[in-house]
């Protein structure tokens, strides 16, 4: 990882995004470019498209899907042009196409594969995040498990037939409207630089910070402390499961116990939930 | 003196312990002894009042006041229940306690399966309480209060059997009309009381203890010095009580609708007690009202109205109950005709004793006439339409024997009571005609009384003969009943026939009642006898009426005639149309009022609260369209909420 | 830079969340459901590692893991849920299970009880004089009026009735 690293250092160096070609918005660093908000409009007309056709006539389907492509090549024009941000952003497009496919699709097992594509996009994300961990750990829990529950159920429940409940949806223009307005509330409030924090003490580090003065090789996040630069603190990437894996039973030891206290609880709900009423175990 | 105390205090306390005991057992279903306390009680009043007549009233000072309970005390004032014993309470008393309980041994025959034995004596019991309590009242205030007792135990009584439509409307349109009168009743009371406190003998007291007796006695003659315009207004309000109470012009109407209750209710009520009330009141007021002459005479014109025109009605009557009815009403002019000589002034005392007497006889007489009407209506299967039958000489002779007493006395024949007692009252009237001032009004009252009474002998005895002689007609509804009354009831009726016969010449000609009554504080010893023609001519009139009457009796009816006569019948079986009268001015209007109100309440006011009533269903309704119960439903809502705030957020700009 | 990489990542945790949230308004079908659900926790667990690489700390990371944890048991809880549902009823839509609606009561009308009270006997006066609720005119005082005015003593052929 000490590759990425170095590419990070001089992917920095090298792209300065003042530098960057813009085809919407002002060379104002950081400001976010007003090209997204077309590409959310364009992506929700085309989601209410695409489940309109599913429903009622192929070319509106297609004519959705055409939309949606075309707001996926829009929005590749708001990024900068590196090897990076441009597979992210192609994880990015392929996870909402799995989502919206998720949200229209008849047969509900194509809709578990549209769900299965978009979290095995957002695995990808978090990968190049260098939270390799946290994504190996989704693509397990939710692209195996719950997939894998969700196919059990519906054979439990459904056999093979299509029913009238998963090809009808509720008020979708309604809910597609829902949907956009928060969207946009959620890009305004993205859209201002200066309130996102870039440097952000960990405040509840007192743990980790005293196994530090025990053992200084350890790979910890630096302290703040007078004197240390920002780039010293900038050099810093949490890429090692061993640094989570200390900060979680150190830092955060609570709430991971806690957690593990909610599955052992979970489980033994699930499991009294689920039993026939005459008090067989099922 | 505690014995009399205890005396006093027993005659009014045994008959309340006796209507609280038949309340009692009224209300526990047992009724088959009721009879018991209701009488023992009555008996052992009326022994109470004769003991205390016996033992010298009240003494030398001519009047005692006995205290009792404190009823009230709020701040400076204080109700004080207590008893006035003198001269004319005692007569009263004696008189009341003994008829009611002659009475009361009636009824227990004449009410016997009657679902509502205990309720009845329990009112009965009621009553005697309230009138007794009125007459030994010693306070002005006491005695409206127990006034309107008596006058709602009239009402009890009178509509006993309430299921009836006619008894009820009859009980209310009795309690109504004394209503009317007794509101004019407490405004001659309030402003007596102001009266009293604007003298320096009331200024200092309280505004309850004005109305003690003896402190109205005390400030009259001030008032009338200062205030004679004042005084005047109270004497005429306080008149206007006593003519509602017992049936005067124009407060007559309620009495002969006061028939619908049971025979021994109309006895005790109707004829001897509740109505003397307002004699009693205005000889009780006698210090005050002679005072003022003009309400006097005013009362004199109203008790001469009266006394004709009722005895007028009753000539027409074809029910045995309405023509003794009517005729109560006659015989209470008379003694409001009586009382109406007191305005002349040296005559207040005669009056007075002339119009006791005769309430005493009359309260003989008349008790025992309805009685003896009982007696028939019971025997002929509760119908007391004279058409119905006749010549009943047969089969109730007792009954026959004893009505011929009271008819006799009633109608003025000598030696019997009425015979002294009316002439006491058209001898007043004659020494009042002789007076400077006033003398041209009594008169023209004597004549009235004159004329009075031949028709009351006329109509007396139409009715007996019609009665008890003629052609024997039983009616059908008689069944087994018609036979002789039993001897509870006709041992009662013996004792007031002794009275009838007996009561007269004891008191009247020997002077016995005026010598007592005048012992009364407020009415002064007077040498009084009869002139001679008034005794002859009454006796001669009293004659030639039952002559007149039994002539009327035999005659056969005539329905359809078109004379004159018969139209007069018409107009005096209609009432005189003073009911009709009644009727269209006052009763309907109110009524149209009622309605309109009514509607008015249900249209406009019931809507409109039924309409803001409404409002929070309506609110509901809504409200209840948004629990759908589906979940699609909710999560909209929440995700609506949720996208809401989330924009508000951000709209605000600060984090 | 940064702050667009970031600022993209965060646009397309939101994304995933508006679309997870269309999907649970939109689907009738109660796995997929759930499935939304699942969509839009997994949009939050973008977010959060978004900010952990802008922040250089594992904050982020620590919660998404806490988050992946919490989805894991409610998805347990869930599918028990499903399935006790479908035993109840055997289907997986939700508009079956509407039984927490409030049903509109029609307006009660007051009842009126009436009261039969058997008929006594009772004694019966004759009645005397008029009732004026039933004769309101008297008719033979017209005719005396009449009479009267013209001829004081012809007798009328009229025929007074008995009240």
């Amino acid at each position: 990882m000490e590759s990425l690293s170095f590419a990070w250092t001089i992917g920095q160096q090298a792209f300065d995004p003042s530098n960057l070609p813009l085809v919407f918005g002002d060379r104002n660093e950081g400001h976010f470019s007003k090209v997204m908000l077309l590409v959310i409009a364009l992506g929700a007309v085309s989601y209410w498209l695409m489940q309109r056709g599913v429903v009622k006539s192929k070319p509106m389907l297609w004519t959705g899907v055409g939309l949606f492509v075309l707001a996926a090549l829009m929005s590749f024009a708001a990024i900068p042009t590196d090897l990076e941000s441009i597979v992210r952003m192609c994880f990015c497009i392929l996870g909402i196409g799995g989502g919206f496919g998720f949200i229209i699709a008849r047969e509900p097992v194509h809709a578990a594969l549209g769900f299965a594509t978009a979290v095995l996009s957002t695995c990808g994300v978090m990968f190049m995040q260098y939270a390799y961990f946290v994504s190996a750990a989704t693509m397990i829990v939710y692209a195996g498990a719950t997939i894998i529950i969700f196919l059990f159920v519906l054979m439990f429940a459904q056999q093979t037939k299509l029913r009238v409940y998963d090809v009808e949806l509720t008020r979708p223009a309604v809910a597609a409207f829902i949907g956009l307005s928060l969207l946009i509330a959620i890009a305004w409030s993205v859209a201002g630089p200066e309130e996102i924090l870039p440097i952000k003490l960990d405040l509840t580090r007192e743990k980790s910070l005293a196994a530090r003065a025990k053992d200084p090789e350890r790979e910890l996040p630096p302290v703040p402390r007078p004197g240390i630069t920002d780039e010293q603190v900038a050099e810093f990437i949490p890429f090692k499961t061993s640094g989570l894996g200390r900060a979680m039973y150190t830092d955060y030891l609570l709430a991971v116990e806690l957690a593990g206290t909610v599955l052992l609880v979970a489980t033994i709900g699930a499991i009294a939930l689920a039993q026939k009423p005459d008090g067989g175990a099922s | 003196m505690s014995n009399l105390s205890l005396f006093a205090w027993l005659v009014p306390i045994a008959p309340l312990v006796g209507c609280i005991w038949c309340a009692i057992l009224a209300f526990r279903g047992e009724a088959k002894f009721a009879h018991v306390p209701a009488i023992a009680s009555l008996l052992l009043s009326a022994l109470m009042a004769i003991s205390l007549l016996a033992l010298g009233g009240p003494g030398t000072e001519g009047y005692a006041v006995f205290d009792g309970y404190r009823y009230l005390q709020i701040g400076g004032m204080t109700v004080d229940i207590s008893l006035r014993i003198d001269a004319l309470c005692l007569t009263l008393l004696t008189v009341v306690t003994s008829i009611s309980a002659m009475i009361a041994i009636y009824s227990k025959d004449y009410m016997h399966d009657d679902p509502g034995y205990a309720r009845y004596f329990a009112v009965f019991c009621g009553f005697v309480f309230s009138m007794t309590m009125l007459v030994l009242s010693h306070n002005l205030l006491m005695l409206y209060a127990f006034w309107e007792g008596v006058g709602t135990c009239s009402y009890l009584l009178i509509g006993f059997w309430y299921r009836k439509p006619s008894a009820a409307r009859a009980a209310t349109k009795a309690f109504m009309v004394n209503r009317i009168a007794d509101t004019a009743f407490l405004f001659g009371i309030l402003l007596l009381s102001f009266a009293v406190g604007q003298t320096d003998v009331g200024s200092g007291l309280n505004w309850f203890a004005r109305l003690d007796f003896q402190n109205i006695f005390d400030a009259a003659p001030v008032l009338a010095e200062k205030h004679s315009g004042l005084l005047t207004t109270i004497a005429f309000l306080i008149m206007i009580g006593a003519i509602g109470k017992s049936a005067q012009f124009p407060f007559h109407v309620w009495l002969p609708d006061a028939m619908e209750g049971p025979t021994p209710v109309s006895a005790l009520i109707h004829a001897a007690t509740m109505v003397t009330a307002g004699v009693y009141l205005m000889a009780r007021m006698a210090p005050l009202t002679a005072l003022t002459p003009s309400v006097l005479t005013t009362v004199a014109w109203l008790g001469g109205i009266t006394s004709l025109i009722a005895a007028v009605m009753a000539l027409y009557q074809d029910d045995l109950k309405r023509v003794l009815a009517y005729s109560t009403v006659s015989q209470l002019g008379y003694l409001f005709m009586a009382l109406g000589a007191g305005s002349v002034k040296e005559l207040v005392s005669v009056a007075v004793v002339a119009a006791m007497f005769h309430l005493v006889t009359h309260a003989f007489f008349k008790a025992l006439l309805f009685l003896s009407a009982g007696n028939v209506m019971h025997a002929m299967g509760d119908v007391i339409d004279m058409r119905e039958f006749g010549g009943l000489k047969r089969v109730l002779p007792k009954t026959h024997v004893l009505f011929a007493i009271g008819a006799a006395a009633l109608a003025g024949l000598p030696p019997l009571a009425g015979f002294f007692s009316k002439d006491g009252v058209l001898g007043v009237l004659a020494e009042a005609s002789s007076d400077t001032m006033v003398g041209g009004h009594f008169k023209l009252l004597l004549g009235v009384g004159f004329l009075t009474a031949l028709l009351t002998a006329v109509y007396t005895s139409k009715a007996f003969f019609k009665t008890f002689y003629g052609q024997e007609k039983i009616p059908a509804a008689a069944g087994h009943h018609a036979h002789e009354a039993s001897f509870t009831m006709l041992a009662p009726m013996a004792v007031l026939a002794v009275g009838a016969v007996f009561v007269g010449i004891l008191l009247g000609p020997t002077g016995a009642i005026a010598n007592y009554v005048t012992q009364t504080p407020g009415l002064h010893h007077g040498e009084h006898s009869e002139p001679l023609w008034i005794l002859a001519l009454s006796a001669i009139i009293a004659v030639a009426g039952v002559f007149v009457g039994y002539v009327l009796s035999t005659q056969p009816q005539t329905a359809n005639d078109a004379s004159l006569a018969s139209k007069l019948a018409e107009i005096g079986r209609n009432r005189l149309y003073i009911d009709w009268f009644y009727n269209i001015a006052f009763v309907q209007p109110l009524e149209w009022a009622g309605r309109f109100l009514a509607w008015f309440d249900v249209a406009v006011v019931e809507n409109t609260t039924n309409s803001i009533a409404g409002i929070p269903r309506l609110v509901g309704m809504v409200g209840q369209r948004v629990q759908t119960g589906r979940i699609t439903a909710y999560s909209y809502l929440t995700a609506v909420g949720i996208a809401a705030v989330a924009i508000w957020i951000v709209m605000q700009g600060n984090w | 830079m940064n702050i667009v990489e970031t600022q993209n990542l965060l646009l397309f945790g939101g994304t995933l969340f508006a679309i997870g949230l269309i999907g649970f308004l939109t689907r009738r079908s109660l796995i997929l459901m759930f499935l939304s659900l699942e969509t839009m926790l997994s949009g939050v667990s973008v977010n959060l590692i978004a900010f952990s690489k802008l922040h250089h700390n594992y904050q982020g990371q620590v919660l998404a893991i806490m988050i992946l944890t919490i989805a894991a048991c409610e998805a347990a809880i869930a599918l028990a849920f499903v399935v006790s549902l479908y035993r109840r009823k055997p289907t997986l839509d939700v508009r079956a299970w509407d039984e927490l609606s409030e049903t509109i009561l029609p307006h009660e009308q007051e009842v009126e009880s009436e009261t039969n009270l058997p008929e006594e006997q009772f004694p019966s006066l004759t009645p005397a004089g008029l009732d004026p609720l039933v004769r309101p005119i008297p008719s033979s005082v017209d005719v005396l009026l009449h009479e009267s005015k013209q001829h004081p003593s012809a007798s009328s052929q009229e025929v007074t009735q008995r009240v």
